[in-house]
């Protein structure tokens, strides 16, 4: 909370600072529209914050003149020098109470209402003189407390970083420079030593320059529940938040530009868009609306979607609130297309809502929200279908970002291709991936997956000299969930953590490009732009899509049919696994392979999957072949001698009986053929263990630091956890410590108390301070021991 | 006020760049090319990892064809700014760093459509005069132009 009062803070001094100008310019022409809007802004952010602090007397002051100013916006009220007098009593009200919030102190004065009052068309006119302690105290407050707050975090000119990021790549590069020499000349090895030494730093420093731009959107969508809640009660609505800020990084100072834009979207969805429960179960809805917001990333854009089951944007009635408030004219505005009606909101000064509300507004922010996303290099797009919800989608660049890339190389030139949009590699000749040439043209058949595939020297214009598709590599790419094609390179080279520059013009407006980067040896490379790489070749992917829901309905009508993935194992026995658990098929060298364990395990990369499949065969001495299975939440491998075909198994089952690694046997194209049985690999696999077999901890439900804090650690160490109530017999149990006294007994074998204070009263060795870690795990290890034996 | 100027060859002849402008003076290595880029656009190159985008100027002043071995015979160009990015123009030669001996002069001869489109003006230089040629607009050229 102190985090975010101190962003609150910080961005209301900020505004504050860069208002200044503002209100001298407004108080001098009261009809600027441009200064009235700015102070409004202002004003409504600062409502809007009190939302989530505890500040009656802020959000009272900013309330009442959000009011005041929204009636001069409409045009309801002509703004006069009593009025602005008022509104500037206030801004100087509130810079007096952020300096005090800011010193923790309470706020001084407890009465606002004659400022309140003075807001109100002919009310008392108020002595600015007398404000004038107040805004002098402001700034001397500020001061001091600006100092302390130069401690927890600095602010940093981006451009400063951008030079910072960019020494750091050139001292890579000496270093990879330095690297080769040393190689070719004879050193010593303490050189050598601290050769490395300083490259394992600069390693380091390199990750803080690039965590220090890069921040993933975690933080970001965390307030988001918070808001919703605490809106949606409010309101007296429902709403169940989804969200999901995926796996992807952003620019931190685009983070920062889209915060609040990203805050007033969510809040208007609530208040504007999810419809009050009865409102709900009358349309035929579920009475709890539905919020979701979640990012992705595709190609060099971060998508980040607000999507809710409200009740759709009045075209209409913003349209009517348009002429009314004269931003367009009464014939402009009949016959006026939907997506133009929706893309009034925009307007500054404009609102659908009938009622105000203390949190969202009046449609406001929806001009300043696309003022920020645009100032961020952004998109804003409004989809709205009325009854059904709104789609918000905000598409944001990755502009100077680090970049996981996959390099290919085509006719001796080395690309990149964004690893974000890359699905999966395939090598032609190792998957059976047939490639049928139409004239010009070519399409992958791939896991039973019909891809338009782009041959990338043909659309470069390097086609002549390279190898023709299917010979080299094939990179598929997935640029959205429906929209993937594959692309034929000479070779994949490496996965690699590029800086992405920015392009100069000339070279952007070639279009296939959407940045540069340097290889370690100094060479520059272009990063190449999925998207437009796809539309340069001519792709139609609606055509595509419809032929495959043409095709799908034409399987649905024959029958239900099972499509499995088939291969042999080790041993040589023809097997099938069911197609959706199977995410890719890769190969691993015999050094990754780790078979002192149990299970066994492959590192790829940075993952490590256990391994099934190594039983009843030799183990390939050169690459080991295996299927990554996914269950949703994790990842097992399989190891395989070789992968056939994809297929689909039409008829009957022959099941085993439950518990063993084969679900059953099928006919394939009249062989017989085993069928894994995934769920079996999971379980014996994924999990930990079987839970029948693990240790009990019984922990009070109740207690939040139980279950917040104390209840990971337990899991962790490979216990099971019940709760007060459960029947279930428990080895171990976890108690708060009232004192030796007081202590209730606990139904387990063992319990352990745990006290509040680190200094031990008691002298009782099952008493352990909850934050010693140490003891904790002690315990939990010693009866784990003696619950196994 | 004098005016210093970087005496070069671009595409044959001898020419002025206003020094102000200009970064510094590198030798080109291996370029990487951009596919479908413009004829002018030589390619991307390395300058202390700062990527600079090349531009052929002999392509770029549609002189092509008299020395389509392109500037790039000496490997030596000019760094300069524009618009946030850094490019490098190809030249066949650098020559020295002089003062001019006066103010930038009207073109008072017509000196053909390419030089027509980047020339400043022409500047006294000790006996005789050059052309001074305005970097930016040299690069200009190319942001505007279409891609075929």
């Amino acid at each position: 909370m102190d985090e975010l009062l101190g962003e609150f803070i910080a961005e209301t001094r900020e505004m504050m600072d860069a208002l200044q100008g503002e209100i001298v310019a407004w108080e001098a022409d009261p009809a600027d529209r441009a200064r009235l809007d700015s102070i409004f802004r202002f004003v409504h952010t600062v409502k809007g914050n009190c939302g989530f602090f505890d500040f009656p007397q802020l959000a009272a002051l900013s309330h009442a003149a959000e009011d005041a100013l929204a009636d001069v916006r409409s045009g309801q009220r002509r703004p006069d020098p009593a009025l602005v007098d008022a509104v500037l009593a206030i801004i100087d009200r509130v810079a007096a109470m952020m300096a005090d919030i800011e010193a923790g102190t309470p706020i001084e004065g407890g009465d606002d209402s004659a400022l309140i009052d003075a807001l109100a068309p002919g009310g008392a006119t108020v002595e600015r003189a007398d404000e004038g302690n107040a805004a002098s105290h402001a700034p001397q407050a500020a001061v001091s407390s600006g100092a302390a707050a130069a401690q927890r975090s600095v602010r940093i000119p981006v451009g400063l970083m951008d030079s910072l990021m960019s020494a750091v790549s050139d001292m890579v590069l000496a270093r990879n420079e330095t690297a080769r020499r040393l190689s070719a000349a004879e050193v010593q090895p303490e050189a050598r030593t601290s050769f490395d030494r300083l490259s394992a730093i600069l390693a380091d420093v390199r990750e803080h320059v690039t965590r220090m731009r890069m921040q993933r959107l975690d933080p970001l969508f965390r307030n988001i529940p918070r808001v919703v809640r605490d809106l949606a009660q409010e309101l007296d609505k429902q709403v169940l938040v989804d969200i999901d800020p995926g796996d992807v990084e952003l620019d931190r100072e685009i983070i920062e530009m889209i915060r609040d834009p990203l805050m007033h979207i969510v809040r208007n969805a609530v208040d504007h868009g999810i419809e009050p429960p009865s409102a709900r179960l009358a349309a035929g809805k579920r009475e709890t609306g539905v919020l979701s917001v979640c990012a992705s990333q595709s190609g060099n854009q971060v998508e980040i979607q607000i999507t809710d089951d409200g009740k759709g944007i009045d075209a209409e009635r913003l349209v009517a609130r348009a002429v009314a408030a004269g931003i367009i004219g009464e014939a402009e505005g009949h016959g006026m297309p939907r997506d133009m009606a929706i893309a009034l909101m925009f307007e500054p000064g404009l609102s659908t809502a009938r009622s105000v509300t203390a949190v969202s507004g009046r449609g406001v922010g929806m001009d300043v929200v696309r003022a920020n996303i645009e100032k961020a290099g952004g998109t804003i797009a409004i989809a709205s279908t009325p009854g059904t919800g709104t789609a918000i989608t905000l598409r944001l660049p990755m502009t100077l970002s680090i970049m996981p890339a996959l390099t290919v190389s085509l006719a001796g030139q080395i690309f990149a291709i964004p690893r974000a949009v890359v699905e999966e590699i395939v090598r032609p000749e190792e998957l059976g991936v047939t490639i049928t040439e139409l004239g010009q043209g070519c399409i992958a058949h791939h896991r039973g997956m019909r891809l338009p595939c782009v041959v990338l020297g043909e659309v470069l214009g390097l086609g002549n000299s390279s190898t023709p598709p299917g010979d080299g590599a094939l990179v598929i790419v997935k640029l959205n969930q429906r929209d993937h094609f594959a692309i034929a390179v000479d070779r994949v080279l490496d996965h690699q953590e590029l800086v992405v520059k920015p392009l100069s013009r000339a070279v952007l407006n070639v279009g296939l490009y959407c940045g540069s980067s340097l290889l370690d040896d100094g060479q520059p490379l272009l990063m190449l732009d999925a998207g437009a790489i796809v539309r340069a070749a001519g792709i139609d992917f609606t055509q595509m899509h419809a032929a495959d829901a043409a095709e799908e309905r034409e399987h649905a009508d024959s029958r239900t049919s099972l499509p499995v993935m088939l291969f042999t194992g080790l041993d040589r026995r023809l097997r099938a696994i069911r197609m959706n658990v199977v995410r890719r098929v890769e190969t691993f060298s015999r050094a990754d392979l780790r078979r002192d364990v149990e299970p066994p395990q492959a590192v790829i990369g940075d993952a490590i999957l256990p391994l099934a499949g190594l039983e009843g065969g030799r183990i390939p001495r050169g690459n080991i072949c295996m299927l990554r299975l996914h269950d949703g939440h994790g990842e097992v491998g399989l190891v395989v001698r070789e992968v056939l075909d994809v297929a689909n198994i039409d008829g009957e089952i022959a099941r085993s009986r439950p518990g063993s690694a084969i679900e059953g046997t099928a006919m394939v194209n009249g062989r017989s053929v085993e069928l894994v049985d995934a769920y079996y690999l999971f379980a014996t696999l994924g999990s930990a263990g079987d839970p029948a077999k693990m240790p009990v901890c019984r922990l009070p439900e109740s207690d939040p630091w139980f279950a917040n804090f104390l209840r990971p650690l337990v899991e962790s160490a490979g216990y099971r956890v019940v709760g007060e109530g459960d029947a279930d017999k428990a080895d171990l149990a976890f108690a708060p410590d009232p004192g030796t006294k007081k202590r209730k007994s606990v139904k387990a074998a063992n319990t352990v108390w745990l006290r509040d204070t680190a200094d031990d009263e008691s002298g009782d060795a099952r008493s352990v301070y909850r934050y010693d870690r140490l003891a904790l795990l002690a315990a939990l290890h010693a009866v784990r021991k003696g619950a196994a034996t | 006020m004098t005016r210093t100027i970087v005496v070069t060859t671009i595409a044959g002849s001898r020419v002025a760049l206003p020094a102000d402008r200009i970064d510094c003076v590198i030798d080109l290595g291996a370029l990487t090319p951009v596919p479908r880029a413009s004829a002018a656009i030589a390619g991307l190159a390395t300058l202390r990892s700062r990527v600079l985008t090349v531009i052929d100027t002999c392509v770029a002043l549609g002189s092509a064809n008299d020395r389509s071995s392109h500037g790039r015979a000496s490997g030596k160009a000019v760094v300069v700014r524009h618009g946030g990015h850094d490019y490098a123009l190809c030249v066949d030669a650098v020559h020295d760093v002089e003062e001019a001996a006066g103010e930038v002069e009207p073109l008072s001869v017509p000196v053909g459509d390419g030089w027509q489109r980047v020339a400043r003006g022409m500047i006294a230089t000790g006996a005789n005069h050059l052309l001074l040629i305005d970097p930016d607009k040299l690069i200009k050229i190319h942001e505007l132009e279409m891609i075929t």
